[in-house]
């Protein structure tokens, strides 16, 4: 997730509070020391509760096609000031495990709580789209998320390339599991291949 | 007795100011669903001054690997998870706009 780190016309950093919420990482800004859900893009405790983050249109790629694409762009550094083993994943064993490690209430059974989704959100309506879908059916897909239409574009590979309104514009999304964006979207729909 | 008290009181003051680190009087969700993740405050450290690299000499990247796009007003940078998972949090300014990239 990628969001606009101004709010209110003030600008904010941000930690790792160690705290989570639904089993999601809550921020928090150096400033004023509030917490900041991840996933829910609002301050949900300290002086700036209730405010919320401002989503940026970000994509997930692999580093060759995002590369061809964008040849003069540049990319983090491993240069950090931190001495960590980037070679290798903190996460590892979560990923495989087939159990959430933190509490978020009830899960929905609509899809089992580790599969992965894309999670889409216009004007506060929510749908969440099984990633192994898009595996099947590259190129375009066009959908509508209550008035709004939406074009999610799918890579050969089946990677979600883009995912855009009707004239074109990038739209936020994440990728997320099923137990995650249904705790944060309770009223999400699922999409299903017509 | 004494010498044990001696020990242990700053050891609970210090337990205390902990657990009080972030103010949650006001909190819009139930605060018995904020709950500690594990590492402390910062025990994951985000990135304030991040580093950036040309395409062509990040060599520590596979072709494969999976990377976060962001394009502003035409710059692109791109953020590889291998990295993020690491760290969690990266402030940074992207066309002068001050973004904040979260994984």
């Amino acid at each position: 997730m990628v969001y606009s780190r101004k709010i209110d016309a003030k600008t904010y950093t941000f930690g790792v509070s160690g705290r989570l919420y639904k089993s999601n990482v809550l921020l928090y800004d150096h400033q004023t020391e509030s917490l900041w859900s991840q996933l829910k893009a609002q301050a949900v405790a300290g002086p700036l509760a209730g405010r919320r983050l401002t989503a940026l249109p970000s994509v997930r790629s692999d580093w060759k096609t995002w590369r061809r694409r964008h040849p003069h762009a540049d990319v983090l550094s491993v240069d950090t000031g931190f001495a960590r083993d980037y070679s290798r994943d903190p996460y590892a064993g979560y990923y495989r495990s087939g159990s959430t490690w933190f509490p978020v209430g009830r899960v929905r059974r609509d899809l089992a709580a580790k599969r992965q989704v894309l999670g889409i959100e216009v004007n506060g309506v929510a749908r969440a789209y099984p990633l192994d879908e898009f595996r099947r059916r590259p190129g375009i897909l066009e959908d509508r998320l209550g008035n709004a239409r939406i074009r999610i574009k799918i890579s050969d590979r089946g990677q979600v390339a883009a995912v855009q309104d009707a004239r074109g514009r990038l739209l936020p999304h994440i990728f997320s599991y099923w137990f995650a964006w249904q705790a944060f979207h309770p009223r999400t729909s699922v999409y299903k291949i017509p | 007795m004494k010498k044990t008290s001696v020990v242990l009181l700053p050891l609970l003051a210090l337990s205390f100011a902990f657990v009080t680190a972030f103010n949650l009087d006001n909190a819009i969700v139930p605060r018995d669903e904020i709950l500690s993740g594990g590492p402390p405050k910062d025990g994951i450290p985000a990135l304030l001054h991040p580093k950036f690299t040309p395409a062509d000499q990040a060599g520590y990247l596979e072709p494969s690997d999976a990377v976060v796009g962001v394009v502003i007003e035409g710059r692109a940078r791109a953020y590889p998870l291998k990295i993020l998972v690491w760290h969690e949090v990266v402030n940074d300014t992207l066309a002068g706009r001050p973004i904040v990239v979260t994984f």
